[in-house]
């Protein structure tokens, strides 16, 4: 049995398709991705799934009780990762973990043991009694992520957990939800960040306008455009019109340059790239370093959408 | 669930040290700068000394003589009662040596006997507004009573013409003059039982806390607003609670506020300024609660229907103060006009105020029973409209 089922659901805000007719399906120990630009309808989706919206159509079943009919047993094997920080600041990290502990029914000695266990996974014992306000953004992101396993849910929700955060705090997230998901917990992952969900998820679906547009394992995503790659360039002495320059090369699916980096997206890389090379050098731009990536996520959501995964 | 929604914004608000200035210095600092700039209006018939009023006599004849007799007996202690011609008695007024003018009009016993409606003017000083009010109750209390007892006499008149009891017709008017005694008696006594008055200390003691407790409400919509902004609230409900449970719990928060910044500022006035919130105690207690609920609900109302934290402190602080001088927070209410005063019934301050009026003057608890159920009954109404409109995300 699946964990999760989301089936042909639909959102609206006014004239806004937040979620137009998604449907997913997520296995018991799984780590399924969501990957889509900000405003795709990541969020909205997670917020039906939490039970804290309620789509406008459509079914959800958690643990084989329907949103809506079993709530209040559905919410029991959820555990919520905010994308925000929603912890209470001016509390300690013990205080806010109690807090939570006992907003999921836990209480006396168990509470206690779960909230060191919380800290634990945290890595943040010895800062149990600061206040969350004194905290590194990442910090509050591990205590954000611990207050959702007190209660050892089934199923961890988590939408966009690294946004703003140091590179070790990053780390240490994604380390602790490959640990999580090897004590078989299902994780749902939601980001926009392409190298995460590549990294953690075996099975990821890719969402634009309210829909998915793609579903699958890394490798059937992959197949699904074939061989394109992506060369980078760190150039100088270049403005936004090398866009205009490069964009006519023949086998060139899409150029984007920002702040002295230019990607493009092409097949058979290695054939184009003295001709590019040409290019740069006749527009006057230095080419201080230049390195090939292969077929990823970000290139499947181009081929997919015409757009890329950060426009 | 709903108790431990409650302890953590209780834990949260204890850590605020300005919201914590805010609830409770404030309050006791404005209360003493008002009470203190406004006490002239509240100078009581008890409190100040016997005052001057002096009394023009149209009529000169047996009902007029009974008029002045009850005022100079029985209000001795209040007023310092002489008889002038009207011009006089007008220098007197302009030049504050009598602060009201009684004008008995010509033809007064003549007219009442024959039940006709009498009135006597009273003449005032605007500046003694409290005193004028007294000379103008008083005067309007006699003939009232006045005018029940002639026309009981008149009827208890024909019964007894209609008998031709011969022994009745000779002792007319002993029995006149009998009946106006018992009269005057039972004006005296009305005037020794009725209420105590209020001073100006215990009128803004009421007002300010009340107004107060409707800013504490305040900073528990800001932290309402907050939560939701910062997804709390939607983890709170996430992870088991339910919209009612949530608003319930959020509510409990802000009643054990409440309660505490009452307990604080009554005690707190009590021995700082001597002001005394009348009794029985627990009829404070109950109308407090009362408050307390009205003000949770008020709270719950304005985080529904405002959109954004500074748009609910806008809503929040723009309602408060409009309640607040509608009720007679900031100007006493008997200054207020009337279509003002008749607008303040439907302020959840004035309700609350009211009640401990009633208290403060003695009246006894059942007179605040009204003023209860109203209070209950807007907290039921806005905690209605809280609950169905408020957005948990």
């Amino acid at each position: 049995m699946n964990l999760l089922e989301v089936k042909n659901v639909f959102k609206t805000y006014g004239s806004l398709k937040a979620v137009s007719g998604v449907s997913i399906e997520v296995g018991d120990g799984e780590v399924f991705g969501l990957l889509g630009p900000n405003g795709a309808g990541k969020s909205t989706l997670i917020s039906m799934i939490s039970t804290l919206v309620k789509p406008d159509n459509g079914e959800i079943f958690i643990n084989g009780n329907r949103v809506g009919r079993n709530t209040k047993e559905a919410k029991k094997v959820i555990g919520l990762v905010p994308q925000e920080i929603a912890l209470y600041p001016t509390l300690s990290a013990r205080e806010n973990l109690n807090f939570w502990g006992r907003m999921y029914g836990l209480g006396g000695n168990l509470l206690t043991q779960r909230v060191d266990e919380a800290l634990e996974v945290a890595g943040l014992s010895d800062r149990q009694k600061d206040r969350i306000e004194s905290f590194s953004g990442g910090m509050k992101r591990r205590i954000n992520i611990a207050a959702a396993l007190l209660h050892k849910p089934k199923i961890l929700i988590m939408d966009e957990p690294t946004v703003g955060i140091d590179p070790q705090s990053r780390n240490h997230i994604l380390e602790t939800v490959l640990k999580l998901n090897k004590e078989g917990m299902s994780v749902i992952y939601t980001s926009h960040y392409m190298e995460e969900v590549e990294f953690l998820c075996s099975r990821i679906a890719i969402m634009d306008h309210g829909k998915v547009i793609a579903c699958g394992s890394k490798e059937e995503l992959r197949n699904l455009i074939g061989d394109v790659d992506i060369i980078n360039l760190d150039i100088a002495n270049a403005d936004k019109q090398i866009e205009d320059l490069i964009k006519p090369i023949s086998g060139i699916q899409k150029v984007i340059f920002d702040n002295n980096k230019l990607k493009v997206y092409a097949k058979e890389s290695g054939t184009i790239l003295a001709r590019l090379i040409s290019v740069l050098d006749s527009a006057k731009c230095k080419i201080h370093n230049i390195n090939i990536e292969d077929t990823n996520l970000e290139s499947v959501f181009l081929h997919l959408t015409g757009r890329a995964l950060r426009d | 669930m709903i108790f431990h929604i409650a302890i953590k914004d209780l834990k949260i608000l204890s850590k605020d040290r300005k919201a914590l200035m805010l609830l409770l210095l404030m309050p006791a600092l404005i209360m003493l700068i008002l009470g203190t700039a406004l006490s002239s209006y509240f100078k009581d018939a008890k409190r100040i000394e016997k005052f001057p009023v002096t009394i023009v006599d149209y009529d000169k004849q047996k009902e007029a003589a009974t008029f002045i007799s009850v005022l100079k007996n029985y209000y001795k202690d209040t007023f310092e009662l002489t008889e002038n011609n009207e011009k006089d008695a007008s220098d007197k007024l302009k030049t504050n040596k009598a602060f009201a003018v009684i004008i008995i009009p010509q033809n007064f016993t003549q007219n009442i006997l024959k039940g006709k409606n009498v009135k006597v003017e009273v003449r005032s000083n605007t500046e003694e507004s409290i005193r004028s009010q007294i000379v103008e109750g008083t005067v309007e209390g006699y003939m009232n009573t006045l005018s029940v007892g002639i026309k009981g006499y008149a009827a208890f008149l024909d019964v007894f013409k209609l008998s031709d009891n011969k022994e009745f017709m000779k002792n007319e008017d002993a029995i006149v003059m009998g009946l106006m005694q018992n009269l005057s008696g039972d004006l005296v006594q009305y005037s020794e039982t009725t209420k105590k008055s209020v001073s100006s200390l215990q009128y803004y003691a009421a007002a300010m806390m009340v107004m107060f407790l409707l800013f504490s409400s305040m900073t528990g919509v800001s932290m309402m607003i907050e939560e939701r902004d910062n997804k709390t609230l939607g983890r709170i409900i996430g992870a088991g609670a339910s919209k009612l449970q949530l608003i319930a719990g959020k509510c409990l928060g802000l009643v054990i506020v409440g309660c505490i910044q009452m307990l604080i500022l009554i005690i707190f006035t009590r021995i700082a300024y001597g002001v005394d919130w009348g009794e029985p105690i627990y009829g404070i207690v109950i109308i407090s609660f009362c408050s307390i609920f009205a003000s949770a609900g008020f709270g719950m109302f304005v985080a529904a229907l405002a959109k954004s934290l500074k748009a609910a402190n806008g809503m929040g602080s723009t309602l408060i103060q409009v309640f607040t001088v509608l009720s007679g927070g900031m100007i006493p209410i008997y200054l207020l006009p009337s279509f003002l005063k008749t607008l303040s019934n439907i302020t959840p301050n004035w309700q609350a105020m009211d009640g401990y009026y009633k208290l403060m003057q003695g009246v006894g608890i059942s007179q605040i029973i009204p003023n209860c159920i109203i209070l209950i009954a807007m907290g039921l109404i806005f905690l209605s409209v809280g609950i169905k409109k408020f957005r948990i995300v």
